[in-house]
């Protein structure tokens, strides 16, 4: 089986039994707590997007280890095509969804490893990158739903790991043994892992000399013994905890992004899955490649998908009271297209700028410098989208009743007579709910600091940007000469 | 010469309950080293951590030993083998030759 189907994926789930934790209890069943169904139910979504024909080409690849048909999730880029089909992928799981792909990180966290893989087994003479495409084509072969964890908790900022009172707020190496390792540590603000079959963990940042217990990648089991998961929890859990009906809510199926803290208590790893133990040289190359890949697809291509929903949803809100047609309605319209556009279109040029990386390794990845200004252009753009959202909704938009008030023989009918506009209030209250899952959502911070927050951006601008050469040639159309 | 199987680092698993045949599962090489691992050092099956089954094993070579609390049927036990395996994601298999073997004994 080389492409599993939506149901398949289904049923590979109900018999995984990972230790999840959310809102004061332990669940033992993904699909029967709402909330952690509804991330089931997304990757279940995303999955059924490579059996529509019409999504073939951005859904499907072909896998460079064994000439077959794969999920885009699975592939390693290797060319430009790869990598525009990979962020036109971000985008359409996206629209389809309304939340995380959350196999995406997984899929950014595998290329960072088939390129810096190679580049150890080519400098340092390891086997890295012959393990790691075993385990690739095992994934691929199965079709597996991985996951990426690349987030330490990271304790005192101002303290190196390992001068931390609490080393167990970076993944750490506690025994090398002869079958593998024994791994310890917390990784937070993890999309889905609870519902994929395995997750990648790369190293959270760069690493010095003598930091070698925390040069680590490596995958993990969903469900290997001494790995818990502690959910989130929020306003938007309990709603969907306690609202009796997904009706009620702004994304009915799929729900706002689901993250957990991953506890690591002294989880075994054989070495057959581990790509990185205690080469601290190539800990900054493996994050810094993940996070290359990361800002084109969820900076540049997954909140554009986003920005495509809410300007639906604040488009129909318009319509349903009769403004759309307003001058200053269509401005803001237009400006939330402006943003979102902008950032796809440095999205698209990250990939068509994109090269191999390191030259040999066969491995593309996308232009940094396009690739980060489309996370950074998003993470400020995305505001001012839901704030137009939330200007062209109204205060229905935080204001609206539960949709079954409608339904009350006393309240229903004052309900409609006071929401009821150019269209009936129930789609008024209905778009409303969307567009609260949004502007008064989860997904604005999310965005900020989804593939690192903007001030990492601002940093690599610093990095990447020429700005001699603009100086030097600033000089020059003014006739002024080079100092000397 | 290396196995089809070792070419592929995948790793082929035949579970038995009492002394009978029960099914070969097929997994990522190391799979049976974390399955191990599971069973001695954390006292579990994977999937089970820190519920109330515990499990008593014995490693020999690439042949593990185990018996788990309570008394269960062979269908019962073969279910629970099932599900570990399926959470370390290995998967049922009919092809290739086993290397790495599981018995289990039902508690009497």
């Amino acid at each position: 089986m080389a492409l599993k189907t939506a149901q398949e994926y289904l049923d590979s789930i109900k018999k995984m039994k990972p230790r999840v934790y959310i809102g004061g209890k332990w669940i033992t069943n993904l699909l029967q707590n709402p909330v952690t169904k509804s991330m089931v139910m997304a990757n279940s979504a995303i999955y059924g997007l490579a059996e529509d024909p019409t999504h073939q080409e951005v859904m499907v690849a072909t896998s460079h280890l064994t000439g077959e048909p794969i999920n885009r999730n699975l592939n390693v880029a290797r060319n430009i095509h790869d990598l525009d089909m990979r962020q036109e992928m971000a985008l359409l799981t996206s629209q389809t969804v309304g939340t995380c792909n959350y196999r995406c990180a997984g899929c950014d966290a595998l290329n960072s490893l088939a390129s810096t893989t190679w580049e150890m087994d080519r400098d340092l003479g390891t086997k890295y990158n012959e393990r790691f495409n075993k385990w690739l084509a095992y994934a691929q072969a199965n079709d597996l739903a991985v996951s990426g964890a690349i987030t330490d908790a990271k304790g005192d900022r101002k303290k190196r790991p390992s001068q931390q009172d609490d080393i167990d707020t970076f993944i750490h190496l506690v025994e090398k043994r002869d079958d593998g390792i024994v791994v310890r540590g917390i990784r937070v603000s993890q999309s889905g892992a609870i519902g994929s079959h395995e997750t990648l963990v790369l190293p959270g940042g760069g690493l010095r000399e003598g930091e070698e217990k925390f040069a680590l990648a490596f995958a993990v089991q969903n469900s290997a013994p001494g790995l818990s998961y502690i959910c989130q929890y929020n306003a938007y859990s309990a709603e969907r905890e306690a609202c009796g009906s997904e009706d009620e809510l702004g994304n009915p199926l799929y729900g706002q992004r689901e993250t957990s803290t991953m506890f690591f208590d002294n989880v075994f790893i054989p070495w057959e899955r581990v790509f990185l133990c205690g080469e601290t040289k190539y800990a900054g190359k493996m994050v810094t490649r993940f996070a290359k890949a990361h800002r084109m697809n969820c900076g540049g291509a997954c909140k554009v998908g986003f920005a495509d929903l809410i300007i639906g949803g604040a488009m129909l809100a318009a319509e349903y009271i009769g403004v759309e047609k307003i001058p200053h309605i269509q401005e803001k319209i237009i400006d939330m297209v402006r943003y979102s556009e902008t950032s796809h279109a440095c999205a698209i040029a990250a990939a068509m700028r994109g090269r191999e990386e390191p030259k040999g390794s066969g491995v593309f990845l996308p232009d940094d410098l396009f690739g980060n200004a489309a996370k950074l252009n998003i993470a400020h753009g995305f505001w001012e989208i839901m704030k137009n959202a939330g200007d062209i909704g109204g205060g229905l938009v935080v204001t609206a009743p539960r949709m079954k008030d409608l339904d009350d023989p006393e309240v229903g009918p004052v309900l409609k007579k006071a929401f009821g506009a150019v269209a009936a209030a129930d789609k008024r209250i209905k778009v409303a709910k969307f567009l609260q899952h949004w502007t008064a959502g989860l997904h604005g911070p999310g965005t900020w600091h989804g593939a690192g927050a903007p001030q990492t951006q601002r940093f690599m601008f610093t990095v990447l940007t020429d700005f001699e050469a603009k100086k030097k040639m600033a000089k020059k159309l003014m006739g002024m000469k080079e100092d000397k | 010469m290396a196995s089809k199987s070792n070419e592929r680092g995948v790793e082929i698993l035949a579970v038995s309950i009492d002394g009978k045949v029960g099914r070969n599962y097929e997994g990522l090489a190391g799979t049976f080293a974390g399955f191990a691992d599971s069973c001695l050092r954390m006292k579990t099956l994977p999937g089970y951590y820190r519920t109330d089954l515990s499990v008593e094993g014995e490693l020999k070579g690439r042949r593990l030993q185990l018996a788990l609390t309570g008394k269960r049927t062979p269908a019962e036990l073969m279910e629970i083998l099932d599900t570990a395996l399926l959470n370390l994601v290995a998967f049922p298999s009919t092809e290739g030759e086993a290397e790495c073997f599981i018995e289990v004994k039902s508690e009497k």
